[in-house]
Formats: structure tokens, C-alpha cells, sequence
């Protein structure tokens, strides 16, 4: 096999052995990239709600200059703090038996 | 404080444009947390019903943000419900879901609502006066409370409805006709209940 490849492949052939050849974008990105993606799917109530904060409180202390606009993030942050703490905001697994019909 | 001097306070100016991109993609996000954690067919339902209550709910058609704030905070708020009653006496207890859904819609428009109307972005709809300035805006951050009473009831006639379709027995294309067919109305129940508080 190796021998009909060019003389770049089949010296990674001889060195690497079959695992050479095999596609770049095959296996080894499907093994670690989508447990990585899932359990940032799976924050992504927590990272939205964290955004919507963020630019809330970045309008008041920057854009805006109204600290007074502060006061409106407070209720959001015990919301965030009680869903991570909950354990939400990370990893609970794939579908509960009730998670179908939820949002 | 002129603009040269805010510009070298904050780096990141903030725009109109920044917020609608933020409320697009907050939407698609969300819409992939739905996809992958949930169902496909619960994220076509809900942001697609979502897009339809969003158009009779604002009258800024044009205004992509407009349109999709409402089933972005009804799904956040939703999604954070279900984290946290799901784990404590109430879990499975629809009723207690869909209350909590609507409080939680309410804090979770808090911040995205003072936001906005600190930098004049377009919001869905200015609420009418149903709490009579007896809370003042100040102490919400410069959100009328009117605001929010507004966004609670949404949050909870929006997850209301999708819940009862989901739990009398329809099958999935007689629950998709009557969620999507049911939208207009559900606006005109939200109106007509504000319009009782006021």
C-alpha cells in the first residue's frame, strides 16, 4: 500500500504505520471535541444569563454611567448563583426522565 | 463626559448593533442548548412559536431583537427553573414550573431591560401603568416595574400554554397547529390581562 503513495505518505506510513493515513478530521476530533462542546451546551443557560449581566453592568459603570443601573443586576446574580449551585450550570446529564417536555 | 473620554474610560463601546447581534445569537444559543439537551422538535416548536408570538407581541417588525427577546427570556427562564426546582420538592409539579418561570422571566428581563433602555435600544413593548408608580424605577435599576410584572406574566402564559398542549394527550402535529395557531392570542390574553391591572 505504501508504495503507490507519494514519498512524503509513505515515509509517514513506515515510521507511523497505518494511524498515518487515516484522515485528519476523523476520530480523534470527534473523541474529545464534542464531550468538550456538551458540557459547554450544557452551560449555556448559566453563560447567557452571566452575558446578560455582564452587559448590564458594563452599560451602567461605562456606556451609560448610571452605577444606580447596578441595582438590576443583583436579582439576576442570586438567580445565577442558585442555578449553579443547584447544579445546573454544569454537567447534569444528557435528558432526565422529565426533561422532554421542559425548557 | 465627552466621547473622547469615555472612549479611553471603556474600550468596548457598546452599540445598537452590539445589542441586536447579542440578542441574535443569545437566540441561537439558546436554540442549540434546546437542539442537543432537549428534543429538535422542542427547539423548532419553541423558537419558531417563539418568532410568532414575538410578531404580534412588539410592533418593531423590523427589529430582529424585538422579535426574539420574548422566547429568549421565557427560555432562560425556563431553563434556569428547571435547574433549580427540578432538584427540590417541586420537582415534577407543572404548576410550580410554570410560576416559577414566570418570576424567573422577569429577573432575568431585569438587567437586559435597564441595559437597553439606559443605551435607547429597541425593546418588544413599553407595558402600561399597572402598579401605579408604587415601586419606584430607581429601585430597579431604571426598569418601571410595570416592566416586569409584564415579562412575568409573559413568561408564564408562554410556558402555560406550552406545557398544558404538551399534557392533554395531542398528538405532535394537532400540539404544533394549536401552539403556533395559538400565539396571536396568547398576546391578545397578555393584553387583556394588563389591561385588567390597570
Amino acid at each position: 500500500m505504501a508504495a503507490s503513495l507519494p514519498d512524503s505518505e509513505a515515509k509517514a506510513h513506515r515510521i507511523l504505520g497505518p494511524a498515518a493515513l487515516r484522515p485528519l478530521e476523523s476520530e480523534p476530533f470527534g473523541r474529545h471535541a464534542v464531550p468538550v462542546l456538551d458540557r459547554i451546551i450544557d452551560r449555556l443557560p448559566a453563560l447567557l444569563l452571566f452575558l446578560a449581566l455582564l452587559l448590564c453592568a458594563h452599560v451602567a459603570l461605562f456606556d451609560a454611567q448610571e452605577k444606580g443601573r447596578l441595582i438590576a443586576v443583583i436579582p439576576g446574580t442570586v438567580l445565577l448563583l442558585l442555578y449553579v449551585r443547584a447544579g445546573s450550570g454544569g454537567g447534569g446529564g444528557k435528558k432526565s426522565a422529565s426533561s422532554k417536555d421542559d425548557g | 463626559m465627552n466621547a473622547l473620554l469615555l472612549a479611553i474610560k471603556s474600550p468596548v463601546q457598546l452599540t445598537e448593533v452590539s445589542w441586536q447581534l447579542a440578542v441574535v445569537i443569545g437566540t441561537f444559543l439558546a436554540g442549540v442548548h434546546a437542539y442537543r439537551k432537549l428534543e429538535p422538535y422542542f427547539a423548532i416548536t419553541w423558537f419558531g412559536s417563539g418568532l410568532v408570538f414575538g410578531w404580534f407581541f412588539t410592533e418593531a417588525h423590523t427589529r430582529p431583537e424585538a422579535l426574539l427577546l420574548p422566547a429568549l427570556v421565557v427560555y432562560l427562564a425556563a431553563a434556569v427553573t428547571k435547574g433549580i426546582v427540578e432538584r427540590g420538592a417541586f420537582a415534577g409539579n407543572h404548576v410550580v414550573h410554570v410560576l416559577a418561570t414566570g418570576v424567573f422571566a422577569a429577573v432575568i428581563a431585569l438587567p437586559l431591560e435597564s441595559a437597553a433602555r439606559a443605551m435607547h435600544w429597541v425593546l418588544p413593548r413599553d407595558a402600561p401603568n399597572v402598579t401605579h408608580a408604587v415601586i419606584k424605577a430607581q429601585w430597579l435599576g431604571g426598569v418601571p416595574a410595570d416592566q416586569l410584572v409584564m415579562w412575568a406574566l409573559v413568561g408564564t402564559l408562554f410556558y402555560g400554554l406550552y406545557k398544558l398542549l404538551d399534557h392533554i394527550g395531542l398528538g405532535p402535529v394537532l400540539q404544533t397547529v394549536l401552539l403556533f395557531a395559538g400565539m396571536p392570542f396568547l398576546v391578545k390574553f397578555t393584553d387583556y390581562l394588563l389591561g385588567l391591572m390597570h
